[in-house]
């Protein structure tokens, strides 16, 4: 019996086995078109030698978090308010509807024009991003909560005051988590995105910058540095997920 | 202490969402007493007991507890909920001091009397379980000593066991009347389950439908500890089920 540790390594193996076939013993495509696997590793090497990787991806990290927080910020308490007065949420509704849908990529024109080439036009993106699913998460949790639990806490004694943060807020933890995983996904490819146009380091200025210079190793390199960064960033929320779920 | 309803009317639904009203209520309780509201579903004796809770608002006549009006829900009058109504978020100590930590007292005096109580229905060990490990039976005995924990002056009780097996909701009944002749609370038990109320109570109050009103109040002078199988018994509660038929 294959276990479950064993499971998720065979595809990637394969794969694996299938580039190389693929791209050295047969050669079916120029590198330049699709690196073997063994530029990928040399230029893996190369990055982390020379210690860009490193700076790349903790300036990534850094605009993602930055950005995420800044989010968290204003989107939870604001979520808080609208979930708990249904005029608030009345009068918002219309502004959210209209700049929610806009893509987060959207914004990258007025993200130069206000704040130039940077870290911080890549956290506004990122801002802009995640922004809308920890609101609508939140607003979702405050509203879902059950309402026995409201109205035992006020029989136990809670003023209106104490009803939110003692309890409406506490039963709303898990969506707001699920809030914060969803814009974390987000944030990932926002940073990315902004980082190819507006930046001068980054994963995302990594791949672009490689690209044009023909080196698609260092381009499969960033690529897998963001979708490990995604992959720990999901295992770290499944992992609080699975303590304050009940 | 005396609760005491005056020419009280309300309209209500039902979980069905029937609409039915309260016609005319009259009801006078005394400190002390034990008091089963009972009756069919529509007879409004949730609705009734949500009112002297103050969780519902009345449409004309009034509730007055010691020459005061009820107007809002308040600690003095503890509830137990039908639904399970433990926070999820706290394990099942800190559910049992809620009310207390949101008023003054030291956190250490809070968890020493909720010990005590614990241990009085036999829950010691449960301290730091969650109520998803909890059973139902277990639940619900912790949601009634959060509620005594707190010294109410009147306890609500609306269809606490219904959910519960037979043998669960007889054990219950008793350690109920236990907690009662201990704590000489007044008691006010909302349940359709004739066989509880003659079990339970002191004073039943036999309700009925189109309109919902109080049919009678009967006075339940059964000698302490009663045998269900007792011939006195079940007289009287034949003669309960014939009223509540007519």
């Amino acid at each position: 019996m294959l276990n479950k540790k064993v499971l998720p390594l065979l595809l990637p193996i394969f794969i694996l086995i299938f580039w190389y076939i693929f791209t050295v013993p047969i050669n079916l495509v120029p590198s330049y078109v699709l690196p073997t696997p063994l530029m990928v590793i040399a230029s893996a090497q190369q990055l982390i030698v020379s210690g860009k990787l490193f700076t790349d991806v903790v300036s990534t990290l850094i605009k993602v978090l930055l950005g995420l927080i800044l989010a968290s910020i204003i989107a939870i308490p604001l979520g808080v308010l609208l979930g708990w007065s249904e005029n608030l949420e009345e009068m918002s509704k219309f502004i959210i509807g209209i700049l929610r849908p806009i893509p987060p990529v959207a914004w990258i024109p007025f993200s130069i024009l206000w704040f130039g080439i940077g870290v911080i036009p890549g956290v506004f993106i990122i801002f802009m991003g995640c922004f809308f699913p920890i609101l609508i998460y939140t607003i979702d949790g405050i509203k879902r909560t059950d309402k026995v639990l409201i109205e035992a806490g006020k029989t136990l004694g809670t003023s209106s005051f104490q009803t939110i943060t003692k309890i409406i807020i506490p039963s709303s933890t898990p969506a707001i988590i699920s809030g914060l995983k969803v814009g974390v996904g987000i944030a990932l490819m926002c940073t990315v995105t902004a980082e190819m146009v507006a930046s001068n380091d980054g994963l995302g200025h990594l791949i672009m910058n490689s690209s044009q210079l023909f080196d698609t190793g260092a381009v499969v390199v960033g690529m897998l540095s963001i979708g490990i960064i995604g992959l720990v960033f999901d295992i770290i929320f499944k992992e609080i997920q699975s303590k304050i779920f009940w | 202490m005396t609760v005491e309803i005056k020419n009280l009317n309300k309209t209500f639904k039902t979980n069905e969402k029937e609409v039915f009203s309260l016609r005319n209520v009259n009801l006078k309780i005394e400190s002390k007493d034990f008091v089963c509201l009972l009756g069919p579903s529509g007879c409004g004796k949730t609705t009734l007991l949500r009112l002297i809770a103050g969780l519902e608002k009345i449409d004309s006549g009034e509730i007055i507890k010691d020459g005061e009006l009820i107007i809002g829900p308040s600690k003095e009058r503890g509830f137990v909920f039908q639904q399970y109504s433990l926070f999820p978020w706290l394990n099942v100590l800190d559910n049992v001091t809620f009310g207390l930590d949101i008023g003054k007292e030291s956190k250490e005096e809070n968890i020493r009397r909720a010990k005590i109580y614990l241990k009085s229905v036999g829950l010691e060990n449960t301290e730091n379980l969650y109520p998803h490990e909890l059973s139902g039976g277990m639940q619900q005995r912790v949601a009634i000593i959060r509620s005594l924990v707190n010294n109410p002056e009147i306890l609500l009780m609306d269809e606490p066991f219904s959910a519960l097996d037979m043998q669960n909701k007889h054990k219950l009944q008793e350690e109920m009347i236990r907690i009662w002749q201990k704590t000489e609370k007044t008691v006010i038990f909302v349940t359709h389950d004739v066989n509880e109320a003659v079990f339970l109570a002191d004073h039943i109050v036999l309700m009925g439908k189109n309109p919902a009103h109080i049919k009678e109040v009967y006075n339940n002078n059964l000698s302490r500890p009663r045998k269900r199988n007792s011939e006195e018994f079940i007289n009287i509660q034949d003669k309960i089920t014939k009223i509540l038929e007519n």
